[in-house]
């Protein structure tokens, strides 16, 4: 495996394998194949928009401890490519919105699809000008902040056309806030899993890969979990208290039955129940075995969440889940195994 | 006191304390007395953790609890059903009870940074001894902690 990514083509012929792989699984008409491929995509698109904007928010900040992951962490940008395929991959399953066939200009089908498609293009030019720039170089922020825009957008985009709009008439102002807070969120813990895989046990110092960097992007999931758990508050109290019928049949409709009853709570417990008490401690911030712990415990919220969000609206196939997820799992791993290694990636720029 | 090390130079001072520290010099015996802060000393001679803490926690502690007391005591003294929510609804409390974690949790720490470094009285602060801007190691006698 390790021989076939070294070639020059190994990776594109990979990608090419997957794309077509997946459009396999998800063009056949069994049920719930278009809902196991939108559940596949709204989890890597979080986790790969974040790994980028986690990078590009600390090229923001002149953080140290971007050094010690950029380059794995800007390695996944070809997959946005990737997403932009997947997206034409839901066109069938549009039609099974709610909204789908009723007259309207926001929610259209052509519109619907060109917006998103557009802004996952965007996205994905605008992390590869970030890539090609210099890590201390001139106008790197400003292609970082124009990546960091344009994440916000597609984030929001995604959150209130592919997911709200499900719930359609329900609406929620806060769910892209929310969308894009979590996908920064799993960005760092994925740089958190990145800098253990590729550093192992970190040193004492302040150099790049010590314990100072794991230090750091530990205190970064530390507080994004407090960020997580306010907006989650923030959005619940509202609803709770409101007591409006066509607000409150979000929740009830996910809390009313097993098993999204207790993947509810479970989600509560991976994003903030367990990453806060975690990494509370200053000694746990930068011990590899509780900071590994508490990003997989991050991105399974994430993963988990995402599928509380659609299980009561759309059918998932298991199969074609577990085909999708191990698809672009294997691929993430590729795209960062090959970049890390400084043998160049994919689609130079 | 057995005596005080005096340098001008940061580099050298350093070198000196490094120099102690491995012939076994107990750490607690050495003293050190800077014109600003130096990094490096924390890495050479690590600090007991502060107390401060402590303060923290027992502060924060008792903020959570106070504001859970106040919201559901006050409620239950003039119960009034709003919005068709139990009188006792926690989570509207929690805002209050958050409110008063971070607002009793800071001014307990300062008071427990004021007690603790002996502020606000300059008498407790101030070294009777003046170096002006040299570095200064001072090898404390045992017997004299």
């Amino acid at each position: 495996m390790r021989a076939f990514l070294e070639r020059k083509s190994g990776l594109a012929v990979l990608f090419a394998a997957v794309a077509a792989l997946m459009a396999y699984v998800s063009l056949r008409p069994a049920p719930g194949e278009g809902g196991s491929l939108l559940l596949s995509f709204l989890f890597f698109v979080a986790v790969i928009e974040g790994c980028i904007a986690a990078a590009a928010a600390g090229a923001m900040v002149n953080a140290r401890w971007v050094g010690s992951v950029r380059k794995a962490l800007l390695s996944v940008s070809p997959m946005l490519l990737l997403s932009s395929f997947l997206l034409l991959l839901l066109i069938p399953f549009v039609d099974t919105y709610p909204w789908a066939g009723t007259p309207g200009i926001w929610l259209r089908k052509d519109f619907f699809i060109g917006r998103n498609l557009a802004f996952l293009l965007l996205a994905y030019v605008t992390a590869r000008r970030f890539a090609a720039a210099p890590a201390n170089g001139e106008g790197t922020k400003v292609r970082a902040a124009w990546y960091l825009l344009v994440f916000v957008v597609s984030q929001s985009l995604t959150a209130f056309d592919l997911v709200m709009s499900l719930e359609y008439p329900w609406v929620s102002t806060l769910l892209g806030g929310y969308f894009f807070i979590e996908a920064l969120y799993g960005g760092f813990a994925v740089s958190a899993i990145l800098f253990l895989l590729l550093h192992g046990r970190p040193a004492v110092g302040k150099a790049h890969g010590s314990r100072s960097d794991l230090s750091d992007l530990s205190i970064l999931m530390f507080g994004f979990s407090i960020m997580w758990a306010g907006l989650f508050f923030a959005q619940f109290l509202t609803i709770w208290y409101g007591n409006i019928p066509e607000e409150v049949g979000f929740i009830a409709r996910r809390v009313a039955a097993s098993p999204t009853r207790e993947l509810s709570v479970a989600v509560l417990f991976l994003l903030f129940f367990i990453p806060f008490p975690a990494l509370l401690a200053t000694r746990a911030k930068s011990n590899p075995y509780v900071v590994s712990a508490v990003a997989l415990s991050i991105l399974s919220g994430i993963l988990v969440e995402r599928f509380v969000f659609l299980a009561p609206l759309v059918r998932i196939s298991p199969g074609a889940l577990a085909v999708d997820f191990a698809c672009l799992l294997a691929l993430f791993v590729a795209v960062v195994y090959k970049g890390s290694r400084g043998r160049g990636t994919l689609l130079q720029p | 006191m057995a005596g005080a090390l005096i340098f001008q130079e940061k580099e050298k001072f350093l070198e000196r304390l490094r120099a102690l520290v491995r012939d076994g010099v107990p750490r607690e015996r050495i003293r050190v007395v800077t014109p600003f802060g130096v990094p490096e000393v924390e890495e050479i001679l690590p600090r007991k953790r502060s107390n401060v803490r402590f303060f923290a926690l027992f502060g924060a502690a008792s903020g959570t609890v106070t504001g859970f007391a106040f919201t559901i005591l006050t409620s239950l003294s003039w119960p009034i059903i709003v919005g068709g929510k139990p009188i006792v609804s926690l989570p509207p409390f929690l805002i209050i009870a958050f409110a008063l974690t971070i607002l009793f949790g800071a001014l307990s720490t300062f008071a427990g940074f004021l007690l603790l470094s002996r502020l606000p009285s300059p008498r407790g602060i101030r070294s009777e001894e003046e170096y002006g801007n040299a570095f200064v190691i001072v090898v404390e006698d045992g017997e004299q902690r």
